[in-house]
């Protein structure tokens, strides 16, 4: 049986019902032999309910029957507020609408220039990532030790634990 | 949230209806949503009026941005994210946005937060504990940073499922669960502190038992 150094960081998973089957079903088996992490499972439980519980009841306090009304009149309102660019700016920007395209592709070219420049990996690394669908492994840090989350297309998630700190039993 | 099929497809027939210009439909859509969008704000801000507020200001550039929608995710996905948006803005406004503690735990905090639950806050007692844990919670909640109270209110409150949380919060789902996993630790902190809990629980254990 694993010890609760690896279950731990997963207790929160399987109270979320997020856990892969084969991940559950070694999770649960040490659960029904260890009375802390059921309590900590249980703690997981009663504090999510715990917050459910409060933010409902401040919620349901506000009164909302007006809030649709409000978002319509002000969407209705900004239907109806005139252009932001006046006769004149419209008028300048034909008279002068060779000089202002050469001036703003320039300024566009050096923008993308400056931002391959200074943020060579940011798409690359949050959104292809986000987007990609390939597996993918991440490494985490759970406070106990480090792991790693393996991401494959159908959502199954590994965790590789190695050998770290000890959790008080 | 765990968003039914019925739900999901009543949504993308009234986001449909919304963008051919149907106010009515636009209408539902915000009835359906707003308390849970006020319920997201309230914990992120803690304040009523400006919960109201990221409210109304989320529905109307829910509005604004609906024709270029395209269902790529759902639609209170998309709508959360908006809304998850306007509250760290109007934190940051205010000089509270501190973001930096992202995964990264204290290090003491999180060996003390381990200890197995004593009696007061998992053991038998535990019911008797529920209202004063309820009454201390906001409290607690107030106290996290941004990136830890976000994925808690999301998760613990409207009910997102990892993936949702990764589209929401714009992060990866291996940083979900590491996030989810600090930011309980550090709820579970703030509750021990409060609940006057600060010697470990009693030693036993039962593994391989």
């Amino acid at each position: 049986m694993k010890g609760c150094e690896e279950v731990v960081p997963l207790l929160g998973p399987l109270a979320d019902g997020a856990l892969s089957t084969d991940d559950r079903t070694w999770v649960e088996d040490h659960v029904r032999g260890c009375a802390s992490c059921r309590d900590r499972e249980a703690l997981i439980v009663a504090q999510g309910q715990a917050l459910r519980d409060a933010l409902a009841a401040r919620a349901a306090k506000l009164p909302l029957d007006g809030l649709a009304d409000r978002v319509l009149a002000r969407t209705r309102e900004q239907r109806a507020a005139p252009s932001p660019i006046p006769v004149w700016g419209r008028e300048m920007w034909w008279a002068h609408r060779g000089a202002f395209l050469s001036a703003g592709g320039l300024a566009a070219a050096a923008c993308m220039a400056l931002a391959v420049f200074l943020f060579p990996s940011r798409a690359d690394d949050e959104l292809a990532l986000l987007a990609d669908n390939s597996p993918q492994v991440e490494e985490v840090e759970f406070g106990t030790h480090d792991g790693a989350v393996l991401q494959l297309p159908q959502q199954t998630t590994v965790i590789w634990m190695s050998d770290d700190r000890r959790i008080p039993q | 949230m765990n968003e039914g099929p019925k739900e999901a497809n009543d949504d993308r027939a009234l986001v449909r209806a919304a963008q051919r210009g149907d106010g009515q439909a636009f209408r539902k859509l915000v009835e359906r949503y707003q308390r849970r969008v006020v319920q997201l704000a309230l914990g992120m801000t803690k304040d009523q009026d400006e919960a109201m507020d990221i409210a109304q200001e989320t529905f109307v550039r829910v509005h604004r941005y609906l024709p270029s929608f395209k269902g790529d995710s759902s639609f209170f996905t998309w709508t959360y994210r908006i809304a998850m948006n306007l509250c760290l803005d109007a934190q940051r406004r205010r000089g509270r946005g501190e973001r930096v503690d992202l995964e990264q735990g204290d290090e003491a905090e999180i060996e003390a937060a381990m200890d197995p639950p004593s009696a007061a806050l998992a053991g038998p007692q535990r019911q008797a504990l529920n209202a004063e844990l309820r009454g201390r919670i906001e409290e607690a909640l107030s106290e996290l940073s941004e990136n830890h109270r976000a994925i808690l209110i999301l998760r613990e409150v409207e009910g997102l499922s990892y993936e949702e949380l990764s589209k929401v919060l714009g992060i990866r789902k291996g940083t979900v669960m590491s996030r989810l996993f600090h930011a309980r630790l550090k709820m579970q902190g703030k509750l021990r502190e409060y609940l006057g809990e600060d010697a470990p629980g009693p030693a036993e254990t039962e593994e391989g038992e």
